[in-house]
């Protein structure tokens, strides 16, 4: 969950997880409605704004959760 | 009609030896860090479909293409160039050329040597052709420039920094495929690429 700074020094804690950026602008899109909430001006990403990954759309022989359950088991051992 | 994924898509035609494997994976890496969707003819298990059906398809849905004309040589048996990466490149040179909703394809065009390619389709000239010098480090600097040349989509990260996060990947690789009960060899083009958008989901911020 994101929470913002107390001592205010312009810095978020954590990511924005409701957001993401699409197109090619910066759009932050709310991901339970799917529309568009903002748009930056400038090239800049939103701060703690997560980048869209695309996932492959092709069927998989081992199976999608396996291969996330493998995934997700490696990383959060190196964190 | 487009293909609804005509924008994200990037036709990779590369060689599938072990020799080009660090290239094509580093590229397929890039390809995913960068926000768009690799597409390959070894994706689809079908193999009902005939070949070459099943790479026009993959061409005429993707707008972006990457084409490795580097091991256009001699094959060792036969002592006859290898074509099927030049072929395809001139499907997509057709179907940029004539199919009305795809002539904003764009291709990258990779070969080993500065104007080698002149020796055996000299037509090409007047194309941007690239070189990665079988580097995965340069190919991937080269993926990610002509990407963000080509959409205009901003946010997409350095060529350096998308190697240090594939480097990242390499190395975490091998456990991943352990917990599979697999080896790095046995993942299928679509499971590679799928275990790649995973692995880059989990560190987002």
């Amino acid at each position: 969950m994101a929470k913002n700074n107390s001592s205010a020094d312009g810095h978020r804690k954590g990511a924005l997880r409701d957001r993401s950026p699409v197109n090619g602008a910066w759009e932050k899109r709310d991901v339970s409605t799917g529309r568009f909430v903002d748009t930056k001006s400038d090239s800049a990403p939103f701060k703690g704004v997560r980048r869209e990954i695309l996932f492959p759309t092709e069927p998989s022989t081992i199976g999608h959760k396996k291969i996330d359950r493998a995934v997700d088991r490696v990383v959060s051992r190196k964190k | 009609m487009r293909h609804e994924e005509y924008e994200q898509n990037v036709f990779i035609n590369c060689p599938f030896d072990t020799e080009y494997a660090s290239i094509f994976e580093a590229i397929v890496f890039a390809v995913n860090d960068a926000g768009f969707r690799p597409k390959c003819a070894r994706e689809r298990l079908d193999s009902s479909q005939v070949r070459l059906e099943k790479i026009a398809d993959l061409i005429s849905a993707s707008r972006y293409s990457i084409h490795d004309l580097s091991r256009t040589e001699l094959d060792h048996v036969n002592a006859l160039p290898r074509f099927n990466m030049p072929l395809e490149l001139g499907i997509d040179l057709g179907c940029k050329k004539f199919h009305p909703e795809c002539s904003d394809k764009s291709l990258l065009i990779f070969d080993s040597e500065q104007y080698r390619f002149q020796k055996f389709v000299s037509d090409l000239g007047g194309q941007d052709i690239h070189q990665h010098s079988n580097s995965p480090k340069v190919a991937v600097t080269r993926v990610r420039n002509w990407l963000r040349t080509e959409s205009g989509k901003s946010g997409i990260p350095s060529g350096a920094a998308i190697y240090a996060r594939y480097e990242g990947f390499r190395s975490d690789l091998p456990e991943i495929c352990a917990e599979l009960n697999l080896d790095v060899g046995d993942l299928t083009f679509a499971d590679f690429s799928y275990t790649i958008a995973r692995w880059l989901n989990a560190h987002q911020p």
